[in-house]
């Protein structure tokens, strides 16, 4: 079980990952966060947490076939690894712990 | 699609990791375009910029940590050795693409590295290990040359015992001698060889006794103990090394003698020098009783060793020993005048008549080595053009002309070391072989041997090698104009400056072999005329032995004539047995007795007295042996004690001091008795093939009481029964005598000449190992030209050239390259000739023109042999082919 601690960026960036599935890559990553947590993050942090998380092994790059369009490209899409997962879910354990019987919790944004 | 303006995409190139950046954009760009379309131009460039501003800092973060990381990993794997590695594999790659070049290369430094290697093994244990003695370049021998005789290197007992007393630069000396015994050590006798060593020999070496001690003070007196040291190896053979020895007694010579000492484990040749077998079995200690003639000034007959006192130089010793011989003179005029004092390096005197050989091996060795070096270079080359394309095609992808080159070196040097790896292999066969084919001659044989020097020697011969063969190749890839060699190639032209390099090469190969195929001719040539002499003797069915009877066991002559007499009839009426007769010497084996006679009659009076050399023999020594009788009558056992004396003399005694007249009946004075001389005999070549008879004087073995020595045996019966009919005899007559070296002469004869076929064998075969490289060579670069020009030769025979003119004009060209080479070689092997001179005797030059004329007639027509086969090929060529041929 790995001990390192997850910086806020990387929870939210992981936590998009987890959202977003198979459709995860830079700009959707940034706007879930955007949509979910209401922080404008920058994609250049987006990027550079993604390749922090990359290092710890919790996450892997998978390139997508190229867009149907001209002069369409791969895309570097991105997935939790199951180190990554379990990371996570550790992350989420103490958080809920953390939060329990403060009643804080409040209602998720919808935009 | 990419549709972000310049300064951010400029921005964002500076700071992203280069793999990330594509993307980066691409998702950029992407939210952008959603942003324009659904809000207003204006906010969605305003996000883009506040996106970029916010994105530089993580993202140069993100840049530096995977520069890091990068690093890293480049670190922890060395690139040179990733490179070299790389370069390796590819070497193989390459090697295994094109076997036959391959082999061919590996073979050829195979034989290059391995008869390296060998002979350096040989001249590395001979010349420069130093001998295991302690402070061994102290060590000498000293001489007292004479005139007669420039070489011997015996001393006067008086003299060195005045030297010691007087010298300042010699630390200690002792005498010595080396005698043959017979001894019984367990139930066989045997025959020993033994070192009669005299006070301070062991000391002056500086040996210290692996068992017990060296001889003490009293030992050395006739009436003290009676002592024997074993030598190691004798100890480990007879006694298996068991420490309860000291103390033991061996019978020697018929007398009892207590083991004292064991000797550390040096090389067999302690004493050495005169004594090249050098297998000693015990010492003995030197006893000079006050009456012996050896304390007679005018006998040299005993050897000395001496050990300079620290830091006196050979120089400084030999002006005190020149002087003081000179003092000699002087006080004793009648023995002394002309004869000088000398030290020589005691290494100098085990090695010093090989010496001359082992440079001439060396030299050879060295052009073979060189020839090889030469050969893999020009087929590396050669092949190397065929590969101008792969060279293009690397540097187009972005090689550095400097990484290929180190790609180029490291395939040579690759196939260089398996190469040296089939030489070391092949060295150990080598020296195996050359050891066995140099009987007993060559001394320390026992401690030549591939060790870490050797292969040292080996490794840096072989880097040596590849570096070598590499190099030019290297040099020409670095100045590698791709445009101008591709377009040689489509031209069908080879690169002229490669083209010289091979031509240099191949003239190279072409000269050193005349040159050693030229040494190797007239080594030849002395050893055929060396087979060719007369010796004044027949060899043939003629069985030799030795034997000595012990003066213990005969006490009186009378009983030791009894056993030689009964030996004699026996052997005699042995079958097919036709003549017997002993001598004190053997024929070609060297060895004598010199000293002067007076003629009767004649104003003969020292320092000019008639000098020969005598020669004790046994009635039958002449018939046997097949010496003619000239004049006279040969020895008769008549001729015994208490008859008068009488003596023969050689033909060269009589012509030089009884010019014109029969010396039969004339009577001379030596050893102050009188003898009467009874016959001529012919000359017989005694000391080896090359010397020339010099006087000499036979006398009846009978009369001077002298026992032992050869027995010679002629007979008509196969020689394998009729040596096992004399062990048979002399087993009958006392089973406690051993009977030694039964051998037939022609044996003998054979090993005297030893020297002089081994030389021939060898540089015989060095000699043709260079041919063979050669011819290869020239096939090569033959074969790589027709190869370059075959477009040519195409067009030329379409345009009506007649085959036979393409192969005249190829050979030519190859013949053109050969003549230089042979010219050159010729120089080589005038200017070089002097290496031979030591080794040439008889009517054979150093510079013999014949032998030059042949051996460049030899590299001609191996040059034109070369040269045809691709010439050949040429001529063959269909136009339209060759046309279409790259």
């Amino acid at each position: 079980m790995p001990k390192a601690r997850l910086g806020e960026l990387e929870l939210l960036v992981m936590l998009a990952l987890f959202h977003l599935g198979h459709d995860a890559y830079g700009i959707s990553i940034r706007q879930e966060i955007e949509r979910r947590s209401g922080h404008d993050v920058a994609i250049g942090a987006v990027y550079a947490t993604l390749a922090r998380l990359q290092e710890k092994r919790f996450v892997v790059p998978w390139l997508s076939d190229p867009l149907p369009v001209r002069g369409g490209r791969a895309r570097k899409h991105w997935k939790l690894t199951p180190l990554g997962e379990r990371a996570l879910k550790s992350a989420a354990t103490s958080l809920a712990g953390m939060l329990e019987g403060l009643g804080l919790t409040p209602e998720p944004r919808r935009s | 699609m990419n549709t972000l303006p310049a300064p951010i995409r400029a921005l964002l190139k500076l700071v992203t990791p280069p793999a990330e950046l594509p993307y980066l954009l691409d998702d950029l760009s992407e939210e952008f375009n959603i942003r324009s379309r659904t809000t207003t131009h204006p906010r969605a460039t305003f996000w883009l910029y506040s996106q970029t501003t916010r994105s530089l800092g993580p993202l140069a973060m993100a840049r530096l940590r995977a520069r890091r990381a990068e690093r890293a990993t480049l670190t922890s794997g060395d690139p040179m050795l990733t490179q070299l590695h790389d370069d390796l594999r590819y070497s193989f790659r390459v090697a295994a693409r094109r076997p036959w070049l391959s082999l061919t290369i590996i073979a050829t430094m195979a034989l290059g590295v391995g008869t390296t290697t060998a002979v350096f093994s040989i001249v590395d244990a001979l010349l420069l290990r130093p001998l295991s003695f302690p402070a061994p370049e102290q060590l000498v021998r000293l001489a007292s040359p004479v005139p007669d005789a420039p070489a011997a290197m015996v001393v006067s007992v008086p003299d060195v015992t005045d030297l010691q007393r007087m010298s300042h630069s010699i630390a200690s000396l002792g005498f010595y001698d080396a005698r043959t015994v017979a001894a019984q050590v367990g139930a066989e006798p045997e025959r020993l060889g033994a070192v009669l060593a005299g006070p301070g020999f062991g000391e002056t070496l500086a040996l210290r006794p692996a068992l017990g001690r060296l001889f003490q003070p009293d030992e050395y007196l006739e009436t003290g103990p009676s002592p024997v040291i074993l030598t190691h190896a004798f100890w480990a053979s007879h006694f298996a090394g068991h420490h309860d020895v000291i103390g033991q007694s061996m019978t020697i010579s018929g007398k009892p003698r207590t083991i004292v000492g064991v000797l550390p484990p040096l090389e067999s040749a302690y004493p050495a020098g005169v004594y090249p077998s050098g297998d000693f079995d015990i010492w003995l200690p030197l006893v000079i009783p006050e009456s012996s003639f050896l304390r007679d000034r005018v006998v040299m007959q005993l050897s000395a060793i001496a050990r300079l006192r620290t830091g006196v130089t050979l120089e400084r010793a030999n002006t005190e020993l020149a002087a003081f011989a000179r003092g000699l003179a002087i006080e004793y005029p009648g023995t002394n005048t002309n004869r000088t004092l000398q030290a020589v390096p005691l290494r100098d005197t085990i090695v010093g008549p090989v010496r001359p050989m082992l440079l001439l091996l060396a030299a050879a060795v060295g052009a073979v080595l060189l020839i090889a070096c030469a050969n893999l270079g020009s087929l590396l080359l050669a092949h190397s053009q065929s590969r101008v394309r792969e060279f293009a095609v690397r540097s187009a992808m972005g090689a550095a002309s400097s990484r290929i080159a180190r790609q180029l070196l490291v395939e040579s040097l690759a196939l260089a070391a398996m190469g040296g790896i089939g030489g070391i292999w092949l060295a150990n066969t080598l020296v195996k072989g050359l050891v066995a084919v140099y009987p007993t001659q060559l001394p320390r044989a026992n401690e030549i041997g591939l060790d870490a020097r050797v292969l040292i020697v080996a490794l840096g011969a072989t880097l040596l090698a590849g570096w070598l063969a590499g190099m030019p190749l290297a040099r020409q890839v670095r100045r590698l104009d791709l445009s101008r060699d591709l377009r040689e190639i489509e031209r069908g032209l080879g690169s002229r400056r490669r083209r010289h390099v091979l031509d240099g090469l191949v003239v190279g190969q072409v000269a050193t072999s005349v040159a050693l195929l030229f040494a190797a001719g007239v080594l030849l040539r002395t050893f055929l005329d060396m087979t060719a002499i007369n010796p004044g003797f027949d060899a043939r069915n003629l069985l030799t032995f030795d034997i000595a009877i012990s003066s213990q066991r005969y006490p009186t002559p009378e009983r030791q004539s009894a056993f030689y007499d009964a030996l004699f009839d026996s052997l005699r009426t042995t079958a097919g047995v036709q003549d017997v007769g002993w001598g004190m010497f053997t024929p070609l084996a060297g060895g004598g007795w010199g000293d002067t006679f007076v003629r009767e009659g004649t104003a003969d009076a020292a320092p000019n007295l008639p000098a020969m050399q005598v020669k004790m023999v046994s009635p039958g020594y002449a018939s046997a042996l097949r010496i003619p009788l000239l004049a006279g009558r040969p020895i008769e056992r008549t001729d015994r004690t208490g008859t008068p004396d009488v003596a023969l003399v050689n033909a060269a005694l009589a012509a030089r001091y009884y010019a014109g007249t029969s010396p039969v009946g004339k009577r001379i004075t030596f050893q102050k008795r009188t003898l009467e001389i009874v016959g001529v005999i012919g000359d017989i070549r005694s000391q080896s093939l090359w010397t020339p008879p010099s006087p000499e004087l036979y006398v009846p073995i009978e009369q001077w009481g002298w026992r032992g020595g050869t027995v010679f045996l002629r007979t008509t019966a196969e020689l394998h029964s009729a040596e096992a009919s004399v062990r048979k005899i002399v087993r009958s007559l006392d089973p406690l005598i051993p009977t030694l070296n039964v051998r037939p002469f022609n044996e003998r004869v054979r090993r005297s000449m030893a020297p002089e076929r081994f030389r021939a064998i060898l540089v015989g075969t060095l000699a043709s190992l260079a041919l063979l490289l050669s011819v290869l060579g020239i096939y090569g670069l033959v074969a790589w030209v027709v190869g370059r020009r075959t477009r040519e030769i195409g067009i030329r025979m379409a345009l009506g050239e007649a085959a036979s003119r393409v192969r005249v004009h190829i050979l030519a060209d190859a013949l053109r390259l050969g003549g230089l080479g042979i010219l050159l070689g010729a120089v080589l092997a005038y200017g070089s000739a002097h290496y031979l001179r030591a080794f040439v005797a008889g009517s054979v030059r150093a510079r013999d023109p014949l032998m030059l004329a042949a051996t460049m007639l030899i590299l001609l027509l191996v040059t034109a042999a070369a040269a045809w086969l691709p010439a050949r090929r040429a001529s063959r060529v269909d136009p339209l082919l060759a046309i279409r041929a790259e």
